[in-house]
């Protein structure tokens, strides 16, 4: 094994660079791309407009609040900008928190304190209406509360607010599982990271492929005739291959998976949930591969047969076209409701 | 040494090699001659274990090639046609991976003495890819036989080779049939065949047609012409020995 791997590292050496960019490609993508992606992935946030007519500590804390919302990009703006905004479709919505507000609030009083500017084509600003609603109803609460004892005013709504710390009482925690596997919590990662490993898993699984184009040469230009003669047995050759194709191929596809986990910082029970499932679809598709090529004879004309099943497994799984589930990338992002 | 009874070779239904029977000796140097797909490459190939007969037997000290296949494969040296080497490596880095390959341990003295034969120590570093055609036959030689072996069987390790380089090799060859080592060289050259081998094996119509030594084949030359000539081929290769 080590003679073949010493062999392999001796001949990639000779080209470093084509052979570490080949080996390394998925990793040097994610590093490179991966804050475009994340910046394109947070300017496909919905385009809300927000407008501070009141100027108070409850509209600062509103904007404070609802800046940080998932999905949501909130632009501060002037009334008429916004409008503006929101009639030429640059801004989805406008919410204008209404002078008066903090007053209003602090009688109890939730009418008329925001008012809602939406385009005909707005679809998805009901999102920001419930995070405003929300902070909204968390201040009025608050003050009615402070109202209603005869303690400071300032220290009954601190003490109200802080039920909301670290997360609204009485919040329902919803637990999401998989139709298929009610027993497994469906861990989630945002579509576009799927998207990414899948890449990473054609990549791979093509690379993998390529070496295999090693053995072919091998055969063909009289080598593997003189190890059957020295080694008596070509048992060891190919064993080792298998090894080193599975190294090639597995090697680079968890060098990106690593890479984008590293940067994605997702949760410890993500990261082994995709890793054991991405290793066990991995091994298994790297096995049936290597049965098919050993299978038909190790030709030629195996390698790009192996490349175009490879590029359908991806696309079909990617479209949902035909029978997924027979093509690796679906087990791998399919069942179990990792994706 | 080596027996061949009544042996013949198909591949898909196409005849390569006719039924034949011979021996070849300890210790001889056997030259093999004869026009493009006569069968000499698949002769070679069958004799070092690295293909099957269709039909027929062989034996080697006496015993079956089945019984003693394992012991017969640390006796021989084969050196393809091809250049069956790892181009992108360099002749050092060569030798050094096919002499891990070896079951046996290679003799160092032997090897190094090939080397130095061979001039390989020049191009040492050098890949063999950069190199030109002789050297890397050369390689190729080195590599086939640094186990040093009892029996060499040789493919062409000359062809496409320089003048000095064939010198070389030759003389290497020469040595090793000296030391007592057997021969089975494959050559289109008389000048090397003659200079290489006290034996004579001539390969036409799928099968071998003399076995004999130089004197035998000065005596026969005629009668082959004769029986053989239509082939213009081997009319060729009779007349220019």
């Amino acid at each position: 094994m080590l003679t073949y791997l010493s062999l392999h590292l001796n001949k990639w050496k000779k080209r470093p660079f084509l052979s570490l960019l080949l080996f390394c490609f998925p990793l040097l993508a994610t590093l490179l791309l991966y804050p475009v992606f994340e910046n394109t992935a947070e300017e496909t946030a919905v385009p809300i407009a927000i407008v501070d007519e009141d100027n108070s500590d409850y509209s600062e804390t509103i904007l404070e609040r609802t800046r940080g919302a998932e999905r949501l990009r909130f632009t501060e703006m002037e009334a008429g900008e916004a409008e503006d905004a929101v009639r030429k479709g640059t801004m989805e919505a406008a919410f204008i928190l209404e002078d008066g507000l903090q007053e209003a609030l602090n009688d109890g009083d939730v009418r008329d304190v925001v008012t809602w500017v939406r385009s005909d084509e707005a679809l998805f600003d009901v999102y920001a209406k419930e995070a405003i609603g929300a902070e909204v109803m968390r201040l009025a609460l608050n003050a009615k509360a402070a109202n209603a004892i005869d303690e400071d005013f300032d220290e009954a709504f601190a003490y109200s607010d802080s039920f909301w710390e670290p997360a609204p009482l009485f919040q329902m925690d919803f637990t999401e599982r998989s139709p298929d596997n009610p027993d497994v919590e469906v861990p989630k990662l945002a579509a576009w990271h799927v998207m990414a490993i899948q890449l990473f898993f054609l990549y791979g699984w093509v690379l993998g492929i390529f070496f295999l184009r090693e053995l072919i040469a091998d055969e063909k230009e009289g080598r593997l005739q003189r190890i059957r003669l020295i080694q008596q047995t070509t048992v060891r050759y190919f064993a080792s291959h298998f090894v080193l194709f599975c190294l090639v191929g597995a090697g680079s596809f968890l060098l990106g998976l690593g890479a984008l986990f590293y940067l994605a910082d997702i949760t410890q029970v993500l990261v082994q949930a995709w890793l054991v499932r991405s290793l066990i679809v991995f091994a298994i598709t790297l096995l049936v591969t290597w049965c098919l090529f050993m299978g038909t004879g190790r030709k030629r004309w195996m390698v790009p047969v192996l490349v175009l099943l490879a590029l359908a497994s991806f696309l079909l799984t990617v479209t949902s076209t035909g029978i997924t589930g027979i093509w690796p990338h679906s087990w791998l992002v399919g069942r179990g409701g990792l994706g | 040494m080596i027996h061949l009874d009544n042996v013949s070779k198909t591949y898909r239904s196409k005849e390569v090699l006719e039924p034949f029977t011979l021996t070849i000796r300890e210790g001889s140097s056997v030259g093999i001659i004869g026009p493009n797909g006569a069968g000499k490459s698949t002769f070679l190939k069958l004799v070092a274990s690295l293909d099957k007969p269709t039909s027929g037997k062989l034996s080697f000290d006496g015993k079956p090639y089945g019984k003693v296949v394992r012991r017969l494969r640390t006796e021989i040296g084969y050196v393809p046609q091809d250049i069956a080497l790892y181009e992108e490596l360099t002749v050092k880095e060569q030798i050094a991976f096919w002499r891990k390959l070896e079951k046996k341990k290679v003799d160092e003295d032997f090897l190094q003495k090939m080397i130095r034969m061979l001039r390989l120590d020049e191009v040492y570093s050098q890949r063999v890819d950069q190199l030109s055609g002789g050297w890397r036959r050369k390689v190729n030689l080195c590599v086939g036989l640094m186990r040093n072996p009892r029996i060499c069987l040789l493919d062409e390790p000359t062809a496409g080779v320089d003048l000095a380089a064939k010198e070389d090799i030759l003389a290497w060859l020469k040595q090793l049939h000296q030391e007592g080592r057997t021969l089975l060289y494959i050559s289109h050259d008389w000048y090397e065949l003659k200079k290489l081998s006290d034996e004579f094996l001539l390969f036409a119509e799928r099968k071998p047609i003399f076995q004999g030594s130089q004197r035998e084949w000065s005596e026969k030359r005629s009668t082959l012409i004769d029986r053989y000539g239509a082939d213009q081929d081997l009319r060729r290769i009779l007349e220019f020995s």
